[in-house]
């Protein structure tokens, strides 16, 4: 094995040994390889330009390192000489005192060539002659350091880069269960930055980005590490504009930028160094630009779910407030007339929704649209007043209502000619309407340099719906003056029904009284007898109508129906049956040959002695609607019967007729007002859908109960009597 | 011999009506049709016999129930009751055969009830509420049969 080989693995298994071999590390193994007590690493990184000035690269010294190798140091004259002779230089005749680096003697300095082009020099510290195995380490070290420096820095930057990695994926694992504060992150980050500082032995590094909100600072501060601590919320004035240099300044400083794609985000800053080489190369810049990749790239996922979070948090927000619009429209339409400042609370909660949603909305305000072309002052305001004037006839607010159409400004000759106070930097004007209505107009506004990403949208759904609303609320009250209207029609009318009962019903019943008493009369004409009781027959069915007309007055304005119950005997329950069929048959044609007949014995079995309790025009009013539908509804050639039914708890009246049948539907429904069954409708055509509905009523009110029952085409009504 | 048609439901006011009328014209044959399907089924022999006057009533019931009676019509399904005997003239009317047939509307409705909604009575028609003295209609039918027949088109 040759010197040189041996010496390179004695060397690499040193490094190997350390952890976190760094070029210092380096030092040290050579520094032992040569039994010296310390060794330099030195470069001339400027001489490319014209300057020859040597700077520490690395160091190691056994006694005092790493105290004094905090702080620059000026080359030697041997490291000099071996720099400008280059060849190796020993102090032969120099003074003692000149040839001292770090307050140690040098041994031996040797002229490198790095593998990027910079030249320097190996100094080794201790005093003393080199030996003869030491003289070949030396001579082998001058061509093999260069090569091993490199490969040191190479390893160290991939593991730096993989720290950060590291680091920056730790943050990004934990924000995907729930977005991290920009506290926590700048935590995560401040930690990558001390361990960049501690590699590249830096003063400070810290995170710059780019600060969206304001007119004023470009760059908020969000993580930084080093001697100068820092507010992470600090706002990080002009003068940090973008820079990107090797050494700039006084201090040493070097800045690389976070992208986004080509818009630059933000930057990563390093300033001041604790140790050698004391500046910073083209090589550290080069090391930063992955780790400001990875940094940027996070830092987009970051955003993006931030922007998530605050969306959905943003739409949650708006829902809630939705809700509580609704819930104020809810209690303004359970009684449309009785809140006179609905409309002001409306539009105070609407503006106080759409700056809680918008959070970066600082005023808003909600107008009515101008009823003779003049502006108005607002009608709800939320937040801060942005306005110093009413809006001008001519401009923005017009226009929103002339075209409905939602509209932004955000240049500064715009917002001024608005009359928008400087401090903000946009104004998003909304129409409020429903279709073709516009009502007025909602105005938000606030300090970025853009409007927010969900104003629009926002402020359109909150526009819209309280457009709904409007309309909504306009038609209430629409339909209730109609309602107020129509009750006082109806009841009018109502009252009209109930005169023309009165009207009708005297004369009416005093014609069947004057009938009566001429057919009482022994002698008349054999043509005379059943025109009088046809008349008779008409006068009671027109009382009747006349009747309906009075219940009908009643039952619509929900007056209870009072009947004059009494008690009646079997004889005079059977005498109204009678007269009712006799009546219905002399109103039937005679040539539809239909019958109506009443089982007296049924009826006498079924009431026996006992007494209904009924009001006798109510019965007849039952009665006659029934047999008035049996004769329109019935079929020619049938009979229609009047039977008595008596089950355990009452006696009942059954009317039985056959014609058309009733669906199960119809049966379920009859009894409804107005209800027409299919078949009386597709079959007959006449009926209003009234007379069922009435004779309800009336059993009803008598306590009494109505059902009915159809077997194909035999209908069977049975009114159940309340008994004494 | 006068041939009148009365298209009537009311078999009280049908059977009165025509012993009026038979007093007041002798010599007259009298027809009483009682429901809009019974006119429409005359239709055939009216064409074969030209009455001279037809008394119509307005609120004219379809047909007498019976368990075979034929589906009624999509025209009186959506006109209804109410207004039967106008469909009735105006089938009279549009026939080619019948349209110069004299009506006399004869209802206890009003006027104003018939033509609102801006209708016109068709072109043969004329007017007279039942609630008017009985010689009135004799008059009136008359009259009719006095002018000249100038049905508007």
């Amino acid at each position: 094995m040759s010197t040189r080989q041996a010496v390179r693995r004695l060397i690499r298994a040193a490094l190997d040994r350390e952890g976190r071999g760094t070029v210092d590390e380096l030092a040290r193994v050579i520094a032992e390889a040569t039994a010296c007590e310390g060794a330099v690493l030195w470069e001339a990184p400027d001489e490319l330009r014209g300057s020859a000035n040597l700077s520490v690269a690395a160091i190691w010294l056994d006694a005092v390192w790493p105290t004094v190798t905090c702080r620059p140091c000026a080359a030697d004259p041997i490291t000099e000489l071996a720099l400008q002779t280059g060849t190796l230089a020993i102090p032969a005749d120099l003074p003692y005192s000149t040839t001292r680096v770090y307050d140690q003697e040098v041994t031996a300095a040797l002229p490198l060539t790095y593998t990027d082009g910079c030249r320097g020099v190996l100094t080794l510290l201790g005093g003393g002659e080199l030996t003869a195995d030491a003289f070949d380490t030396v001579v082998e070290l001058i061509e093999i350091v260069p090569e091993l420096r490199s490969s040191v820095r190479e390893r160290r930057t991939l593991a730096l880069v993989n720290s950060c990695n590291g680091i920056l994926h730790d943050a990004d694992v934990e924000s995907r269960e729930r977005p991290l504060s920009r506290e926590r992150l700048s935590t995560h980050l401040s930690l990558m930055c001390a361990i960049a500082a501690e590699e590249l032995k830096c003063a400070e590094v810290s995170i710059l980005i780019e600060h969206a909100l304001g007119r004023g600072a470009r760059w908020r501060l969000l993580a930084v590490c080093g001697q100068s601590g820092g507010d992470h919320g600090e706002e990080i004035d002009g003068q940090y504009d973008l820079i990107c240099s090797g050494v700039c300044g006084p201090e040493p400083l070097m800045q690389v930028r976070l992208l986004s794609g080509d818009q630059v985000i933000g930057l990563m800053r390093f300033r001041g160094t604790t140790g050698p080489p004391h500046h910073f190369t083209t090589t550290d810049l080069g090391l930063l630009s992955p780790i400001a990749a990875l940094v940027s790239r996070y830092w987009q996922n970051w955003v993006h779910r931030w922007e998530i979070c605050d969306e959905n948090t943003s739409w949650r927000r708006l829902a809630a407030g939705m809700m509580s619009l609704n819930e104020l429209l809810a209690t303004a339409i359970s009684d449309p007339t009785a809140d006179p400042d609905y409309e002001r609370r409306m539009a105070t909660a609407a503006a106080r929704v759409t700056q809680e949603v918008v959070a970066e909305s600082v005023g808003v305000t909600l107008t009515r649209a101008p009823t003779d072309g003049q502006p108005t002052p607002p009608l709800a305001r939320a937040g801060e007043p942005f306005r110093h004037t009413l809006p001008s006839p001519a401009g923005l607010t017009s226009r929103v209502l002339r075209t409905r159409h939602q509209e932004t400004l955000t240049e500064a000759a715009a917002l001024a000619d608005e009359g928008i106070v400087p401090d903000f930097g946009w104004l998003l004007c909304t129409p409020v309407g429903f279709g073709q209505d516009v009502y007025g107009y909602m105005e938000a506004a606030g300090p970025a340099r853009e409007a927010p990403a969900n104003a629009a949208q926002v402020q359109t759904i909150i526009g819209d719906q309280l457009g709904l609303y409007r309309h909504l609320t306009d038609t209430l009250r629409e339909l209730h003056r109609t309602r107020v209207e129509l009750e006082r029609t109806a009841a009018s009318t109502a009252d009209a029904m109930e005169d023309i009962k009165h009207q009708l019903a005297s004369p009416l019943w005093a014609a069947v009284q004057r009938t009566d008493l001429l057919l009482l009369r022994d002698r008349l004409d054999t043509r005379m007898e059943p025109s009088l009781k046809a008349i008779r027959g008409l006068c009671r069915k027109a009382a009747r109508v006349a009747t309906s007309a009075g219940v009908f007055a009643s039952l619509s304005r929900d007056e209870p129906l009072q009947p004059r119950s009494e008690r009646l005997s079997c004889d005079e329950l059977l005498g109204i049956l009678i007269s009712s069929a006799a009546d219905a048959q002399l109103l039937c044609d005679a040539n539809r040959s239909m019958r109506f007949v009443v089982e007296s014995e049924s009826i006498r079995t079924a009431f026996g002695r006992r007494l209904a309790v009924i009001d006798r025009s109510f019965l007849q009013q039952c009665v006659g609607n029934l047999l008035d539908n049996a004769t329109k509804y019935g079929y020619d050639n049938t009979r229609v019967e009047i039977t008595g039914e008596l089950s355990s708890s009452r006696a009942a009246v059954l009317v039985r007729s056959v014609g058309h049948p009733m669906s199960p539907r119809d049966v379920e429904r009859c009894r409804e007002r107005n209800w027409r069954g299919d078949a009386a409708c597709a079959n007959v055509g006449e009926g209003s859908g009234l007379g069922l509905w009435i004779a309800d009523r009336l059993m009803c009110a008598m306590r009494g109960r109505l059902s009915v029952e159809a077997v194909a085409n035999t209908t069977l009504v049975r009114l159940s009597l309340p008994l004494a | 011999m006068i041939r009148l048609i009365v298209v009537e439901d009311d078999h009280l006011q049908a059977e009165s009506l025509s012993e009026h009328l038979r007093r007041a014209f002798g010599d007259v044959h009298i027809q009483i049709l009682r429901t809009e399907s019974e006119f429409r089924d005359a239709m055939p022999a009216l064409r074969a016999k030209v009455p001279d006057v037809v008394v119509m009533d307005v609120m004219l019931r379809w047909t007498n129930p019976r368990p075979d009676q034929p589906a009624m019509p999509a025209d009186v399904v959506a006109g209804g009751y109410y207004r039967a005997g106008l469909r009735c003239a105006q089938l009279l009317f549009k026939d080619s055969q019948l349209r110069d047939v004299r009506i006399i509307l004869y209802t206890i409705l009003e006027l104003s009830d018939l033509t609102r909604n801006d209708r016109s009575l068709p072109g043969n028609c004329t007017y007279l509420g039942k609630n008017s003295e009985p010689d009135a209609l004799v008059r009136h039918i008359r009259a009719r049969l006095r002018s000249p027949v100038r049905a508007q088109r």
